[in-house]
């Protein structure tokens, strides 16, 4: 029973997931979506929250990253910590996506329901300064 | 019951130990001198097609814009599955200051792999040199600069 219980513990600590939420980002009138993404990335930087990488890629498709760090938690043990990163993806399709991705020691089902109040001060802040309407649509992982 | 119990922890530490028994190599050259802005595509693209040449394959490319700028290229460098190799890459990377660095990385279990940038300098410094002229005096060094 303790040799159960020591693996337990070093499988839970030495584990490591990835819990991601994609959406992408709908504007519901015909807008570059280049004008989008730099609205998003104009919104971010007014709340304060620090880019961590910007990169375009170029084969074998040209894509756009831009990734934040929104910061650390620690869970209810002292052992269990979480990172917190907002990726917003531009792909080589025109598609805009923005993927809110949790490094964590703990699988996780992502929330979708929980962005909502988020999405919706993103989507008003692109009404207001760029007169964009967007929607946010989850897109089930594969 | 408790047999069971201990030979299955066992069995599962093991299985957990050997995942993580990968070690990573890594070792980074520098070109020096640097290269100049009216070089830096044209050196970026000898040295990628000489190791596109040994048979390395570009698996991605890209540009990063911050926190540095500099072009990126990832060369996965084939092994075999009895290589016991995980994420064995070349990494080719010209910054915008003129810095070119290759950097071997991978993960290996037991044998260390060989320096693959160290067995192909002399013929890699010939072809950059052939292509941006003869005089100059050119040399990859190791970097301790990730």
């Amino acid at each position: 029973m303790k040799a159960l219980l020591l693996v337990s513990v070093v499988l839970f600590t030495a584990c490591t997931h990835v819990n991601k939420a994609t959406f992408a980002i709908e504007p519901q009138r015909p807008a570059p979506a280049e004008e989008v993404l730099r609205g998003i990335e104009d919104y971010f930087t007014t709340l304060g929250i620090k880019l961590e990488r910007k990169t375009e890629f170029i084969y074998p498709e040209t894509r756009k990253e831009s990734t934040y760090f929104l910061g650390r938690s620690v869970g209810p043990m002292p052992l269990h910590s979480s990172y917190h990163h907002v990726v917003l993806r531009l792909e080589q399709s025109g598609r805009l996506y923005i993927d809110w991705v949790e490094t964590s020691d703990v699988r996780r089902a992502p929330r979708p329901e929980s962005l909502a109040a988020t999405h919706g001060r993103i989507a008003g802040d692109l009404k207001d300064r760029l007169g964009v309407e967007v929607v946010f649509r989850y897109v089930e992982q594969e | 019951m408790k047999v069971v119990a201990r030979l299955l922890a066992i069995c599962v530490l093991a299985a957990e130990l050997a995942g993580c028994a990968y070690v990573e190599y890594r070792r980074v050259y520098e070109l020096h001198p640097h290269v100049s802005e009216t070089q830096r595509l044209t050196v970026g693209e000898v040295v990628e097609r000489y190791f596109l040449d040994k048979g390395l394959l570009l698996q991605q490319k890209y540009r990063d814009v911050y926190p540095e700028r500099r072009l990126v290229s990832a060369l996965e460098i084939p092994r075999r599955p009895e290589e016991k190799r995980r994420h064995a890459f070349l990494f080719v990377v010209i910054a915008d200051g003129g810095v070119l660095q290759l950097i071997h990385s991978e993960w290996y279990l037991r044998h260390t792999p060989d320096d693959f940038v160290a067995e192909s300098k002399r013929e890699l410094l010939t072809r950059i040199s052939g292509e941006i002229g003869a005089n100059a005096d050119l040399r990859l060094a190791p970097s301790t600069v990730r």
